[in-house]
């Protein structure tokens, strides 16, 4: 077999290239072994790279690498205590703000003095139920200062960006 | 210039001090890689790494390796195929194995900045291809494009996150 091509690298690590012969390739080629060792890092770091907006799939794909996930239910317009539990590595606030069937969906994160944090531009959400998922990963507590928070969602439907739900969250 | 499979399996086998350890520098980061792609996890594919060691070890002690490749693809593929199905197999070292330490960690901080940068459908394709596990067919069905343009797509934020991470 004939080294394989970087395209095909990334097709091998993605799962798009299920072929034994690739395999075994990669296991004896010195060459074609070492670029994969290299790739291989990216790869691994991406897998865990976790978006501030997960949809269910990259959960249940956390989950299966032995994620522990904790949820807590964010209702619209009420101010809630999301304390990180010690035995979580992942918190989820469960949001379900009237997104379903919009084209588009942005967040936009602000301090209780109103000053912004963040802009999430079209973030991941269940097109049929609206439902949204921020990921709240332990080290946020360093970064982000302890607090309440407003998050602020947008939906567009090819128009301007209209908010239509706002949540307040405390986080420990 | 390393010497080939053949010679250091001829080394372990005379007992040779060294090539026993030649040998895993040789494989493990290879074994380490296939279980990285086969089952997706860092730790699972450490796990992995080790156990196809000690079984390639053994066997080419015991003189039963005709050819190293064939019998290294069998062993991962059969310990890829065990661990998906939640099988664990407990590893008894009898010395310790002179396997790399793993791959060098991307930096995560430094990963997000560059991901940032990267164009809204590339993120979307990476998210969608590493984090999400989702098929390319899948991928392209949901962003409406074709299987071999969201390869492309792929491939490109691919090589633009290299780039970013090593500095170019």
């Amino acid at each position: 077999m004939s080294c394989i091509t970087p395209e095909e690298l990334v097709d091998w690590f993605a799962g798009d290239l299920d072929d034994e012969r690739v395999d075994r390739h990669l296991l004896t080629c010195d060459r074609c072994s070492l670029e994969a060792q290299r790739l291989a890092p990216l790869v691994n770091a991406l897998r865990i790279h976790i978006p501030q907006s997960v949809s269910t799939a990259g959960l249940q794909a956390l989950q299966r690498r032995g994620w522990r996930i904790a949820h807590h239910d964010v209702p619209a317009g009420e101010h809630v205590h999301a304390p990180f539990p010690d035995d979580a590595d992942l918190l989820v606030l469960d949001l379900k703000p009237p997104v379903a069937g919009a084209a588009r969906v942005d967040c936009v994160f602000e301090t209780s003095a109103g000053v912004k944090l963040i802009e999430l531009p079209d973030v991941a959400f269940e097109a049929d139920t609206g439902r949204l998922q921020l990921a709240c990963q332990r080290h946020y507590l360093e970064i982000y200062p302890p607090g309440e928070f407003k998050v602020t969602v947008l939906r567009s439907d090819g128009d301007a960006p209209i908010a239509v739900a706002e949540f307040y969250i405390r986080h420990t | 210039m390393e010497p080939p499979d053949d010679e250091l399996m001829r080394r372990v086998q005379a007992g040779e001090g060294g090539a026993e350890a030649l040998l895993c520098r040789r494989y493990g980061p290879r074994f380490r890689m296939f279980g990285l792609r086969h089952l997706r996890d860092e730790a699972a594919a450490e796990d992995l790494a080790q156990q196809a060691l000690l079984v390639m070890l053994q066997a080419v002690r015991e003189r039963r390796v005709e050819s190293l490749g064939a019998f290294v693809f069998g062993v991962c593929r059969n310990l890829a195929a065990a661990a998906k199905r939640g099988e664990r197999r407990t590893v008894h070292a009898e010395v310790e194995l002179p396997i790399d330490p793993p791959f060098d960690a991307v930096d995560g901080q430094r990963l997000a900045g560059c991901f940032e940068r990267l164009p809204r459908r590339e993120q979307k394709i990476v998210t969608m291809s590493f984090h999400e596990e989702r098929s390319v067919d899948e991928i392209a069905a949901a962003l409406k494009l074709t299987a071999v343009n969201a390869r492309v797509i792929r491939h490109r934020a691919i090589a633009r996150l290299r780039a970013c991470l090593e500095g170019a």
